[in-house]
């Protein structure tokens, strides 16, 4: 499903290279655990993924089911089935919830030539999944993530992910900032949503996600590209034994 | 024997358009001559204010305002009536054609008991005792009366409207003033003055519009006048055509526990100035809201002078600017507390978004205090579009356009939101969607 092949890219503003030959091939139905040290390239992976600006792909490529993303705008890339859950989810003052759930949710049927989802239907679909992920009302009509905690803004981006249904989720640090309760409500979420048509790529620096969020597939990441690949024994021995050889390995 | 005189300054077209339209005039201008000759007389001493003058420093009338048409004559009763942008809301309608009431294209019914409107203009020619009701706010506002663009109204106005609330009665539906144009390029002059009485309420939705490529300048002097205890809510939208310049003053005395809830709305000219002069009494509210969308090489100012008299009064301002194409806004607002205002709750934001990198926004907000015992703030920013804002929408598929269309309507909505009248802000609101669809085609 998502190929990535010798991904080289730098920060627009200083010319620094991050990522620097990154190979990944994620396959549909599979769990793809991307661990590493601070610095190692973890969330630059993910922003080159879906488009933030601010980087500069250099040399390589990324298809999604044989779609080349890297030339897309950030809008088409989600219309294509790629999201990104982010580790700092952003406030937008005076745009409701529902109203960006629904723009959201259109702009992407629209984009792949759908109609748009009826108001009932739409509001049916939200007061399910919003139900299943302890969202309230009142979170829903309040601005996107505006006075929204730390648990509750994660739990507001797994809504959108099942309101939104991609093919690829990728999953940046999610568990920052997450107490354990909120940590399993958040997994759950991710766990109702796998099945065999659609991937995740989950990023973290720890391995207590990857308690909730079983992965097939383990990956190290150091300095820019994936220097270890193992199955969910590889995240027990990095908790257990730290970064430290990988950082070795790579210097 | 030889008199010293003072260099005389050459004057700008615009103020010789002016002088020489005064002269042609003045015997023909109806009512005392007095007022008017004595308006022109200060302002003619001055001419047009410019950049050194402080009120005017980004506002710099003698190179913005290159000529001044010819004062409107009162137009053939056959002018084409545009559109109304509040045609769904329920509403008399006094309608305005380059500034002269214009009877038989308006409706004045059902306004209730205890509301009178008047026509200016009839009240001139019958010497009506409603004329009184004119001046009595400029006179205790040296900064109103002393100003520029409130001398000219003052010298020139034909027509206008006094309105007239009784203590205690109720608007049993708003009034709407519309502003058109004839299609003539000529200076429309027009002088409202509202008087609401004690305990009173009404309800006011302004509009203007002109069309596009016509050199038409619209002055309006506005007085507003609220009784103790009496409320109001006014919104002022306007949409002048793309060379046409609009002048709007509002001077406002709020008496005791009087409430005054105003919103402006500029989505159009030139060149535009909004001007509020208020007085405000002891433990009123007045909360005024701005909303201004430009764009080319538009020039909108909103200048405010809010003065707290009476003690523990309220004051709100919140001036919101989107500003594309080389397009610049000015905001001045000064908060000043006499000393007699104790206890004053004072607040004023300034806010402007730049939607291309060559448009332009200027804040100044001040706080001139003289009383101890106040709670005053003011803020001002100027930012763009927040890219990372941008990035988290387009994340989850919106794409650029609409992205930007809901940020800007975010961004505006502090101030539409509050329009309380549904009818009223949902065809501000869809205005706004479409200057913003229209950038795209821009």
């Amino acid at each position: 499903m998502l190929e990535i092949k010798n991904l080289h890219a730098e920060i627009e503003a200083d010319g620094r290279e991050i990522l620097r030959g990154l190979d990944l091939t994620v396959k549909a139905g599979e769990v793809h655990a991307i661990m590493g040290p601070n610095g190692a390239g973890k969330s630059t992976l993910s922003h080159v993924l879906a488009g933030k600006p601010g980087y500069r792909v250099t040399q390589g490529t990324a298809t999604l089911d044989g779609v080349d993303i890297l030339e897309m705008d950030p809008a088409l890339r989600a219309a294509n089935g790629l999201f990104l859950a982010f580790q700092y989810p952003v406030e937008i003052p005076g745009v409701g919830n529902m109203t960006f759930l629904k723009a959201a949710l259109n702009s992407q049927r629209k984009a792949r030539g759908e109609g748009e989802m009826s108001t009932p239907d739409f509001m049916r679909l939200v007061r399910t999944e919003a139900g299943k992920l302890k969202i309230t009302q009142d979170m829903l009509k309040r601005p996107v993530n505006v006075g929204f905690s730390g648990g509750e803004k994660k739990r507001n981006e797994i809504l959108q992910m099942a309101i939104l249904q991609p093919k690829l989720c990728i999953l940046d640090e999610t568990d920052s900032g997450l107490d354990i309760d909120a940590l399993k409500v958040v997994s759950e979420g991710v766990n109702a949503l796998r099945s065999p048509d659609r991937a995740f790529v989950v990023i973290t620096h720890y391995q207590r996600l990857l308690d909730h969020i079983r992965p097939d597939v383990v990956h190290v990441l150091s300095k820019g590209r994936i220097v270890k690949t193992g199955g969910p024994d590889l995240a027990l021995e990095l908790e257990a034994k730290g970064y430290a050889d990988f950082a070795d390995e790579a210097a | 024997m030889t008199i010293a005189t003072a260099p005389q300054r050459r004057r700008t077209r615009a103020e010789t358009d002016l002088e020489q339209a005064f002269e042609a005039m003045a015997s023909a201008l109806p009512g005392d001559i007095g007022p008017r000759a004595g308006a022109f007389a200060r302002f003619a001493a001055e001419g047009l204010p410019h950049r050194r003058v402080e009120a005017y420093h980004f506002t710099d009338l003698r190179s913005l305002m290159v000529s001044a048409p010819p004062p409107a004559p009162r137009p053939s009763a056959k002018t084409r009536v545009s559109a109304d942008v509040f045609a769904a809301v329920d509403a008399a309608r006094a309608v305005f054609v380059d500034g002269w009431f214009m009877a038989d294209l308006s409706d004045l019914s059902g306004l209730g008991e205890g509301v009178s409107v008047t026509s200016i203009a009839a009240a001139l020619a019958t010497g009506d005792e409603v004329l009184a009701a004119l001046g009595a706010r400029l006179d205790a506002d040296v900064t109103a009366e002393s100003d520029p663009l409130v001398g000219l109204a003052t010298t020139f106005y034909g027509d206008g409207l006094v309105v007239r609330v009784a203590p205690g009665a109720v608007a049993a539906r708003p009034l709407e003033i519309r502003h058109l144009s004839s299609g003539a390029s000529v200076s429309a002059f027009v002088r409202h003055a509202v008087e609401v009485g004690a305990g009173a309420s009404l309800q006011v939705i302004e509009s203007h519009q002109s069309p596009n490529d016509l050199e038409f300048h619209a002055h309006t002097l506005t007085e507003l006048t609220l009784a103790e205890g009496a409320t109001v809510a006014w919104t002022d939208r306007q949409k002048e055509g793309d060379q046409a310049a609009r002048f709007s003053s509002l001077a406002l005395s709020l008496g005791k526990k009087a409430v005054l809830d105003h919103s402006v709305i500029t989505l159009g000219a030139k060149l535009a100035r909004t001007q509020i002069f208020a007085r405000l009494g002891e433990a009123c509210d007045l909360t005024t809201r701005g909303a201004t969308l430009i764009a080319d090489r538009a020039h909108a100012d909103a200048t405010l002078f809010v003065t707290h008299v009476g003690p523990n009064a309220v004051s709100r301002e919140l001036y919101k600017s989107a500003i594309d194409g080389e397009a610049k806004s000015v905001f001045q607002g000064k908060i000043r507390v006499e000393k007699t205002a104790q206890g004053t709750d004072g607040r004023m934001g300034a806010h402007a978004v730049l939607l291309s990198p060559r448009a332009e926004a200027m804040a100044k907000p001040e706080l001139e205090i003289f009383a101890d015992d106040v709670a005053c703030a003011h803020g001002a920013t100027v930012a763009e579009i927040d890219d990372t804002l941008k990035f988290y929408l387009m994340s989850r598929g919106i794409p650029a356009a609409e992205t930007e269309r809901l940020l800007i309507r975010a961004f505006l909505g502090e101030v539409t939101d509050a329009i309380a009248h549904e009818g009223v802000r949902e065809a501000i609101e869809a205005e706004l969607d479409g200057w913003i669809d229209g950038r795209v085609a821009r």
